[in-house]
């Protein structure tokens, strides 16, 4: 049982080896790359002027700013990079769940799955965990190791112009907890997402051509129907609330970190007077509280066990 | 247990059309059993009853396992090929051999890298690169080396090279087959497998029409080269089929006594697809 799951997983990332460990290790090599030409323009910029105005807001003048507000400057942008990853983990996923019940049948392979001694729950129940927990995990490994590469590249930096690197990077930026905060953010994104999860592997296994179409146009169908069934009925022709409902979901799966402020409006301001990582620790730990959480997991749980079934009894070609 | 498969009334339905009507069926063990019938006729169906991936009216037994039910325990007994291109793309030779080594407790890695090592693939090539006929080798490699009761192949050679067509059989023959294990092929090219058989099952609109063994067979089924002189006394014993050869005439005649008909010419084995064809015909006319 446990040996077949293991061995599901390494399948999932052998066939999504570009997808979930290339993704993440391609956007922290951008991430530095511009870094650098952002650092190298300035000092052509600095050259060519005569002027250094670039270089000292950036690197000069970096110790003028107090503890407080150094540890801000650091926690501002691990966040939002951390941010960023958490953004394409989620798309990432959403399209590797969206075709991993679909594209065995599209090649013709799922005769060769189906024909080892492996049940379709413990199929499709490896594939959603791959999506829930490991896949999470790698991108977390390689946002941390991106981070560290970034606070090693400013060092460098900041020793070329007579700079201390430590009191100016390694005690302001706080690794390890901006670390517990993405791990947290992943949580809390894969919570909110689960629903969302669900019904795409629903998608996955149900659809015989474009699960895509099928997973966007099926709710898409439901709305527009319960719309007018509203305006109907009661003469409601303005049902905001209808949309903000679901749209709840996508957004705080989508960027976590925002997702304590209920109303679906998003804002991360960070400054002496705005949201620490502490804040940001405690928001998601509001957020994971919230009870809509357990209706997506219940959503989810329907659908998954749907998925299985139609994986069962419908997908035998 | 010398029965491998029991079918007792086993009956399939898709909407108001009749897949499988009321099949009896018995396969024992060591058989090579050819299954075969036009398109349509209920072939696909059976197997997939056979390999739990359909519900069925009726019982069924696979080596006493219903396989409906217990597919997945099912599967460590029974090894199908459905068709040759069903390894995914993306994946490489030894993650192939990894996941089935993990996943399946009858595997002998030693034994596929063995059959593999006779063939040109290498340990890290992807499905993508190979030609169908090395998806094929990789692909009987693996399933020569779990240790199954019952090999299930449905069009196994469809699309190949004649020369890998010929392999394959070979292959299964030579290095697989045992009279502890049992394989069950359906094929359109009758001709290839026919030498291979031990059992032949007909099946036409869902009712199996012929379950004879090949020596059966061959005692009452008789093609003779009859000379245009013998012509109407041939057709007196009413043949099942007449063709026309370099002047003279094949006939196919369905007779108890060999003797008789060595009368009228020279008297061989029958083809299976000649033989299915009659009786066919057979058929249509009762």
């Amino acid at each position: 049982m446990i040996k077949n799951f293991k061995a599901l997983i390494r399948r999932e990332f052998w066939e999504h080896r570009g997808a979930f460990i290339k993704t993440p290790i391609i956007i922290s090599i951008v991430l530095l790359v511009i870094a650098i030409i952002g650092y190298i323009i300035g000092l052509v910029f600095a050259s060519k002027t005569g002027s250094t105005e670039f270089v000292d807001k950036g690197i000069n003048e970096l110790h003028k700013l107090s503890e407080t507000q150094l540890s801000t400057f650091w926690d501002v942008q691990l966040i939002s990079t951390s941010t960023l990853f958490l953004f394409v983990l989620y798309i990432v996923l959403f399209f590797f769940i969206l075709g991993s019940l679909f594209d065995d049948r599209k090649d013709g392979s799922i005769q060769f799955w189906k024909s080892l001694p492996i049940s379709d729950s413990e199929t499709v129940l490896s594939k959603l965990i791959t999506a829930m927990i490991f896949v999470p995990l790698v991108f977390t490994a390689i946002f941390v190791l991106y981070s560290i590469a970034n606070l090693v590249l400013t060092s460098i930096l900041l020793l070329f112009h007579g700079q201390n690197p430590w009191s100016l990077v390694w005690v302001p930026a706080n690794i390890g907890k901006i670390t517990l905060i993405m791990l947290m953010g992943a949580l809390t994104q894969m919570l909110w997402a689960l629903p969302i999860y669900g019904w795409l592997m629903f998608s996955s296994s149900w659809s015989k051509r474009r699960p895509f179409l099928f997973a966007i146009f099926i709710p898409l169908l439901v709305a527009v129907a319960w719309y007018f069934l509203n305006v109907v009925t009661r003469m409601n022709f303005v049902q905001v609330d209808m949309f903000k409902w679901p749209a709840k979901y996508f957004m705080f799966a989508a960027l976590p970190y925002g997702s304590s402020v209920s109303n679906g409006v998003h804002h991360i301001s960070l400054g002496d007077n705005g949201m620490s990582l502490n804040d940001i620790a405690s928001n998601l730990k509001a957020s994971i509280m919230h009870v809509e959480i357990i209706y997506g997991i219940i959503f989810a749980a329907v659908f998954i066990a749907l998925s299985i079934w139609v994986r069962r009894y419908r997908n035998t070609t | 247990m010398t029965q491998i498969i029991k079918a007792t009334n086993l009956s399939k339905s898709y909407g108001k059309f009749q897949a499988l009507k009321n099949i009896n069926l018995t396969i024992g063990k060591g058989k090579i059993v050819g299954l075969i019938g036009p398109n349509g006729a209920g072939k696909t169906t059976l197997l997939k009853s056979l390999l739990g991936l359909t519900a069925y009216d009726g019982d069924l037994e696979v080596m006493g396992i219903s396989p409906f039910k217990d597919r997945a325990k099912l599967m460590e007994d029974i090894c199908f090929i459905a068709d040759v291109a069903v390894l995914p793309d993306w994946i490489k030779v030894n993650e192939v051999l990894d996941f089935v080594e993990q996943t399946h407790p009858k595997f002998s890695r030693t034994k596929a890298e063995s059959f593999l090592k006779k063939t040109k693939l290498g340990a890290k090539q992807k499905v993508k690169s190979m030609s169908k006929g090395m998806v094929v080798q990789l692909h009987l490699a693996i399933v020569m080396s779990i240790e199954a009761k019952l090999l299930v192949l449905d069009e196994p050679t469809l699309g190949l090279d004649i020369i890998y067509r010929k392999d394959f059989y070979d292959n299964l023959l030579n290095d697989y087959f045992d009279n502890e294990r049992t394989i069950i092929i359906t094929t359109h090219q009758v001709e290839e497998i026919e030498h291979i058989l031990t059992d032949l099952l007909f099946i036409k609109d869902g009712e199996i029409v012929l379950d004879a063994n090949m020596e059966e067979l061959t005692e009452e089924y008789f093609e003779v080269m009859v000379s245009s002189e013998n012509y109407d006394d041939a057709m007196s014993f009413k043949p099942l089929q007449s063709r026309k050869v370099f002047g003279k005439h094949v006939m196919l005649f369905k007779h108890p006594n060999r003797g008789e008909l060595e009368a009228l010419g020279e008297v061989q084995r029958p083809g299976v697809a000649d033989l299915f064809v009659a009786m066919l015909k057979e058929e249509d006319a009762a």
